[in-house]
């Protein structure tokens, strides 16, 4: 690839589930739990009562999926939580037809339901650009130049 | 006057403003360098340090600056000086001061490794400025959270269409709650039920009820009805003691009649501008703190996070629909659109308690939020500057989300204006109108008018419930090793509410709202100041902030005496008033001491970090650029 070409745009993954996002509904409270030093306090209190332990089993293992999802397509896919229980949580459901959580949304088209790793990754690979060596790499197998 | 050109100054002015002042103080005094590496960039930790898109950092910044502030001090400036002063401050407020303060304490924040303006503080000026911010914090929490509970109290006792709305949005908060986390039913389907259900409810307080009678038979509705019933079997014993309202704004003053006299009711005397404190008052004031007693206690999903998800989209669409009508009316119902408040009142409006309300300084401090807010400061530099990706995204994201509120304010002030009257009760009227105009006259205006109120109390109550739980984990830190009671999560809530309550109960809640003003704008001060030092200690010329910061700090300290001599000429001189109103104004005014101790503190040390770093620089250039 030429160093002046710009990167591939990275695909677009976002996942909906219920997540431990939308408590902060006023930020004045945020400022003060930083300045007065009870910042960790507070999170520590609020995470635990945020959501449901059956859900917070779920999201924790959502948090494990991300991870590894993310360490191996690196920069090439871009993930996104949304809270589903939040305006874009709901307009989300309302134009892909999500109706159980979590869902994942690949390039803002495709959908699927669940943490399906196979059907997820199958269809990140569909919108992810075929790398240039890779390219050519499978154009000179395909010519028989690496059989030596 | 009328709505279209508050439209249309706040689209030239804004446009003005950004394009050609904004912009040229980001190109040429802080020089923005999308290439220079920002804390998100440099210390990304996924958790505070985070680089984000620009577009999804505004609205974070804008979700988290504009709350309750910027509708009560519009329409609060309103009533008191008229619809000019308010305008003309809310325009050169955000143009000169308000995008400057919350940009600057964003870059200051990046330029210093994200760190907090108070941790800043702490380095450029002085160790005791971060002690006198935890002092504007506290004070802060205690002010709000009263001046919220004052004025929804009041609303509450003094409409019986508004309690049922706020009963139903808790009942629907719960409900929400179980279907969605416990049950996990379709997001969707539950989101049209609550809020429907929640809309209609608040909608539907006056049917029956024919509000162009005057006075309103509010029994003959099933739903007003109940609630009277129940306000009448507790009033028999008649009212507990009385307070005043120098601002004539408490929904429970009648509004002028055409002589421009208020009437006196059975508990307003006019005469003596008292209002009596009913026992009904006391019953929706406990009712808002169970309100918020389940949202500070209750798991967030069983309770605050599903109302708060509730009253998003019952403000949202409510805000939606204002805006249109306010664009609407102009052109399908003039008369409408035409505002009815008096465009002046003069410098030194009349007031019947004798309470002393010049437009200067009082009218910068009524508005805070939507002009000049030190709240956005403070949390621009906890908050946004860690997830700034590149510089140049300052502006957009910190001063564009403050002119964003600026607009929200202009559309309270429009809602206000075109109704005419005062306070709650002329937004909720506004509101009423412009709904009408916006649906074509589907929604009557007495049904539109209760959700302008249910509206009103739902953006109010969201703060204070989250305000409590955050009083109640203070309490519980800080004096939980003294005594080992406050460690237990109730008996910290109930003493957070016993203390906010004493001052709903012996005070007003506008004398509450002005001190709050004041120490929101003393912060709005010192994060000018620690942005002018900055700017002297890297030479650059620090004139844009400095002009401002004095203007604001002069302000402040003006209006807190006169809020501190309005408390001892309206209560503490007045003959005959209630024991608890005079501690509670004894207390007001040991708040307003303390601010003031607290700026000449300020002062000095900003004076003396001011000349050193004239001389001596302290050597704070800005961090190295990465990859040139």
């Amino acid at each position: 690839m030429n160093a002046d070409e710009p990167a591939p745009s990275p695909v677009r993954v976002e996942i909906v589930a219920y997540a431990p996002t939308a408590f902060f509904h006023c930020q004045h409270c945020e400022v003060t739990f930083e300045e007065v030093g009870l910042g960790r306090r507070i999170r520590e209190e609020q995470l635990a009562r945020i959501l449901p332990e059956d859900l917070q089993h779920d999201y924790q293992a959502l948090s494990d999926w991300v991870r590894a999802l993310a360490d191996d397509y690196g920069g090439r896919i871009v993930v996104k939580v949304i809270d589903a229980a939040s305006v874009e949580g709901f307009w989300k459901s309302l134009r892909h037809h999500v109706r159980r959580y979590p869902a994942v949304i690949v390039a803002g088209r495709e959908t699927c339901a669940g943490l399906d790793t196979p059907t997820v990754r199958r269809l990140i690979d569909r919108y992810l650009p075929a790398p240039a060596f890779v390219s050519r790499r499978r154009v000179e197998s395909e010519r028989g130049d690496d059989a030596d | 006057m009328n709505s279209l050109w508050v439209v249309i100054i706040g689209v030239v002015v804004i446009y003005l403003a950004y394009n050609f002042y904004a912009k040229r103080i980001d190109r040429d005094v802080i020089q923005s360098d999308p290439k220079r590496a920002t804390p998100a960039r440099m210390y990304m930790d996924g958790v505070d340090f985070m680089p984000t898109s620009r577009n999804v950092l505004y609205g974070y910044h804008f979700k988290s600056i504009a709350a309750a502030g910027p509708i009560v001090g519009v329409i609060t400036a309103a009533n008191l000086w008229g619809w000019a002063p308010s305008i003309v401050w809310l325009m050169i407020g955000v143009s000169f001061i308000g995008w400057a303060s919350d940009y600057s304490a964003i870059m200051v924040a990046v330029r210093n490794d994200g760190n907090s303006l108070s941790a800043i503080a702490h380095r450029l000026i002085s160790p005791r400025t971060r002690t006198v911010l935890f002092v504007f914090i506290f004070f802060y929490l205690l002010l709000v959270a009263a001046a919220f509970v004052g004025i929804m109290t009041a609303i509450l006792g003094a409409r019986p269409d508004v309690p049922f709305g706020i009963f139903v949005l808790a009942v629907m908060g719960l409900l929400a709650g179980h279907m969605l986390y416990r049950m996990k039913m379709d997001l969707v389907l539950v989101t049209l039920i609550v809020v429907v259900a929640t809309i209609l409810a608040m909608a539907l307080g006056p049917v029956g009820v024919n509000l162009t009678k005057t006075p309103v038979n509010w029994s003959s509705g099933p739903i007003s009805g109940a609630v009277t019933a129940i306000n009448h079997s507790l009033d028999r014993a008649g009212g507990l003691y009385g307070v005043v309202d120098p601002t004539g704004s408490d929904p429970r003053i009648p509004p002028p009649g055409k002589d421009g006299t208020r009437p006196s009711t059975p508990v307003y005397d006019a005469a003596t501008g008292t209002i009596k404190v009913m026992p009904s008052y006391l019953l929706w004031a406990v009712f808002l703190l169970a309100f918020s007693y389940l949202g500070t206690n209750l798991p967030i999903w069983r309770f605050a996070q599903p109302v708060n998800y509730i009253g998003f989209w019952v403000t949202g669409l409510t805000i939606f629909g204002c805006a249109i009508g306010a664009l609407l009316a102009p052109f399908t119902q003039p008369a409408v659109a035409a505002f009815k408040v008096a465009a002046y009142k003069g410098f030194f409006p009349a007031q019947t308690t004798g309470a002393f309300q010049p437009l200067w300084p009082m009218l910068f401090v009524t508005i805070a939020c939507g002009a000049i807010s030190g709240w956005h400061a403070l949390f621009g530099s906890v908050g946004t500057a860690r997830q700034l990706e590149y510089e140049t995204d300052g502006l957009p994201v910190g001063g564009g989300a403050m002119f964003s509120e600026n607009a929200l304010a202009l559309l309270s002030l429009t809602a206000v204006a075109v109704a005419g009257g005062a306070g709650a009760v002329a937004f909720a009227s506004g509101v009423g109108e412009l709904l009408n105009v916006a649906t074509f006259g589907a929604v009557p205006l007495s049904y539109g008018t209760a959700l302008g109120f249910g509206v009103f109390v739902v953006i109010v109550l969201t703060v204070v419930q989250l305000v409590f739980r955050l009083m109640r984990v203070t309490l519980g830190e800080w004096l939980g090793e003294a005594w080992v009671g406050f460690k237990n999560q109730h008996v910290a809530t109930i003493t957070s509410m016993i203390i906010a309550m004493l001052l709903v109960l012996s005070g007003t809640w506008v004398y509450l709202w002005q001190l709050f003003g004041a120490s929101n704008q003393l912060m709005a001060a010192l994060s000018l100041l620690i942005v002018t030092v900055w700017l002297a200690s890297v030479g650059r010329n620090p004139a844009y902030a400095g002009i401002p910061m004095v203007f604001m700090y002069v302000t402040t300290l003006a209006a807190t005496l006169v809020t501190g001599y309005n408390l001892y000429a309206t209560i503490i001189l007045k003959p005959h008033m209630p024991g608890i109103s005079v501690v509670g104004a004894w207390v007001m005014i040991g708040v307003a001491v303390l601010l003031l101790v607290a700026a000449v503190v300020i002062a000095i040390d900003g004076w003396h970090a001011w000349t050193r770093y004239r001389t001596v620089r302290p050597g704070l250039t800005p961090a190295a650029a990465r990859g040139g």
